[in-house]
């Protein structure tokens, strides 16, 4: 992926939740996605992630700082120009037990964007292109007409994917889409979520605690640690090549499914160090904290 | 090695009685867990590993059966024991910890005070040796200043702390067996690297042994000695750790190991275990995996496979096992793991013997 555009350009993002007295969940970020990639975000529970991914749909209000999509300032949109930009921008969410409305029918879930965007013309073209979407998730005609709690957690989480395609948006948060998900039924996910970004071009902002998983799906991965970015690049290089103290730890954290590099594990433990100074490039396109 | 074994589940069956009709969770399954050994049951939700260690316990729902086995402890069965009776057990001789250490711990009590509660219980002490001896769990499990954090309460702790506190807690009464079910499921992976090296640390200075459930495979090549895979009710491959992982004979097994992308995982699409797990209300005759297996066999839609033994310690519940089954080459991902096992194997071989 040479260079490819800046689909979206996050500035000096920051938030501050209401009656924190001044603490900030996301302290002074920057980064770029480009058109067509997946930018992975982790960090431990609490480092400001999710509440990243939400700011970019602003389903978070941004304190100070900019988001700019596709050349736009959306940072503070409002009325028609804020429902023009979230047809674009979509988020998948980590509970797919809580995200789905127990008393709507599957497809009027998933006809909800349609809806409220006005991307139907009549009622047979919303049926249809429910219908589509559904076979595109893999799910059933006949579950058209059925409520979320028949379904498996799996299954919901096709029914989150295929509302937020539903408005064929260009940019997708998805936040920890399989962590609630079964071992047998994630790898299903991942699949389907690389085959739509595909075959529609998406861009994904993928937040996730499973660090391999976000290395094998992330094209350039940020690692946040109290609301900072600590380092940012393409996620071969973290990975192999990890920079910053706390991303070292990390990885050195990461358990893997081989009895023989456990026993060999040396976790290297942080101690809160390397918090001060900017993100200064370290090599080509690999951005790390330091003073 | 049947005269280590400190517990000795044989032929365990428990069902749940629901509207829906009766469940059958755990169908079926043996083993066995050796004296300071880690045990890892493995599977995904709803598969019965959580359900079996609630059998140990005792813990079991209203609305389960019992319906055959037997639980034999020193030589006793647990499901033969009185409710008085097992409350010495529980938490005495046998301790659970749970997945959640917010909900495990009470909101309104100092964490000393729930730790000495404990010693109490299970020990005819002072109070003030049971506040001592609080401390001294406390500053195992890694607690820092024991002293004064004995009068915190629960809010106070990270996640990672609490889930130390449960574990001093479940140490009180220096059990015979920790029951721990999925300890880290909720931490990050740091808190979970800490967690997983202190259950081992402990283990190591008590002489514990431990079952360990889990859905992770990563923790699990952390922290187990043998692995039992869970599936359906039904344990479908059993042996030490490097012989699952390294040597794994059922296709589920294949499945859930080619399915985690490791560090070096590139390849465009991921293998992916098609469908999703079977519910337990009649289940249907033969292997319940046989569905999702793109390996099955014909046998396995009529026949429910009997474990075959593959070594000393090492069990499969396949009919690919069987010596008239067609050879099958299992995903490219496994294949490298066998191969690189065996080259490993011999040039340990080659170095003992030159």
């Amino acid at each position: 992926m040479a260079e490819t555009r800046h689909l979206l350009e996050v500035r000096n993002l920051v938030h501050e939740y209401p009656g924190s007295a001044g603490k900030r969940a996301v302290d002074d970020i920057s980064f770029v996605i480009r058109e067509g990639e997946t930018f992975g975000l982790v960090g431990e529970s609490g480092c400001g992630k999710t509440t990243t991914g939400r700011m970019l749909v602003r389903l978070l209000d941004i304190t100070s700082g900019s988001v700019t999509f596709d050349g736009e300032d959306i940072t503070h949109l409002k009325g028609k120009e804020l429902l023009a930009f979230r047809r674009q921008a979509q988020i998948i969410f980590q509970d797919p037990y809580a995200s789905l409305d127990p008393r709507k029918k599957v497809r009027d879930i998933i006809a909800e964007g349609i809806d409220i965007h006005k991307l139907a013309k009549d009622k047979a073209d919303r049926d249809d292109q429910v219908s589509r979407l559904m076979a595109s998730v893999g799910l059933r005609p006949e579950h058209l007409t059925r409520y979320p709690h028949e379904f498996s957690g799996g299954q919901r989480q096709r029914i989150g994917i295929a509302r937020a395609l539903a408005t064929r948006p260009r940019f997708v948060v998805c936040d920890e889409p399989i962590s609630a998900l079964d071992v047998s039924i994630q790898a299903q996910v991942v699949n389907l979520l690389r085959e739509e970004q595909r075959k529609r071009g998406l861009t994904y902002l993928f937040i996730a605690h499973d660090l391999s998983m976000v290395k094998y799906i992330s094209d350039r991965i940020a690692v946040m640690y109290r609301g900072r970015i600590v380092e940012t690049g393409p996620s071969n290089l973290v990975y192999n090549h990890p920079l910053h103290p706390y991303t070292k730890s990390l990885i050195s954290a990461i358990p893997l499914p081989d009895p023989e590099t456990e026993r060999e594990r040396r976790r290297i433990p942080y101690a809160g160090e390397g918090l001060e100074g900017s993100l200064q490039e370290a090599e080509s396109e690999h951005f790390v904290l330091m003073k | 090695m049947p005269d280590t074994a400190i517990l000795q589940v044989s032929h365990l069956s428990v069902s749940f009685d629901t509207y829906a009709g009766k469940v059958e969770a755990v169908r079926d399954i043996s083993f066995a867990l050796h004296r300071g050994e880690t045990l890892a049951l493995v599977g995904e939700s709803g598969c019965g590993k959580s359900v079996t260690c609630r059998s140990i316990m005792r813990l079991l729902a209203r609305n389960a059966n019992v319906d055959a086995g037997e639980i034999l402890f020193s030589g006793e069965d647990l499901l033969k024991k009185s409710n008085r009776a097992m409350r010495d057990i529980r938490g005495g001789k046998i301790a659970m910890i749970f997945q959640d250490p917010m909900t495990s711990l009470d909101p309104t009590m100092k964490i000393g005070k729930q730790i000495a509660e404990a010693v109490r219980l299970h020990r005819d002490v002072s109070r003030r040796e049971a506040n001592a001896r609080a401390e001294e769990l406390l500053s195992l499990v890694g607690i820092d200043e024991p002293t004064r954090r004995y009068h915190q309460y629960p809010h106070e702790f990270s996640g990672g702390q609490r889930q130390r506190i449960v574990i001093a807690i479940a140490l009180a009464a220096d059990p015979e067996i920790l029951i721990a079910d999925e300890p880290t499921t909720a931490l990050d992976v740091t808190m979970q690297a800490q967690i997983i090296d202190l259950i081992r640390d402990i283990q190591k200075k008590t002489g514990t042994s431990v079952i360990f459930i889990t859905h992770d495979l990563g923790v699990v090549a952390n922290v187990a000695d043998r692995v039992a895979v869970m599936y359906a009710g039904r344990i479908v491959e059993i042996g030490l750790s490097d012989e699952v992982f390294y040597d794994p004979r059922h296709p589920y097994t294949w499945g859930l190991l080619a399915s985690m992308p490791t560090l070096a995982t590139d390849s465009e699409t991921l293998y992916a275990i098609p469908g999703t797990p079977p519910t337990l209300i009649h289940p249907a005759p033969g292997d319940a995996f046989a569905p999702r297996n793109p390996y099955a066999l014909e046998a396995d839609r009529i026949k429910e496979p009997p474990l075959f033994q593959v070594s000393d310690t090492h069990y499969a519940a396949t009919w690919l096992l069987d010596p008239r089954a067609p050879k099958v080459y299992p995903p490219e991902s496994i294949r490298q793991r066998q191969a690189a096992y065996q080259k490993r194997q011999e040039e340990k071989e080659a170095r003992e013997h030159g």
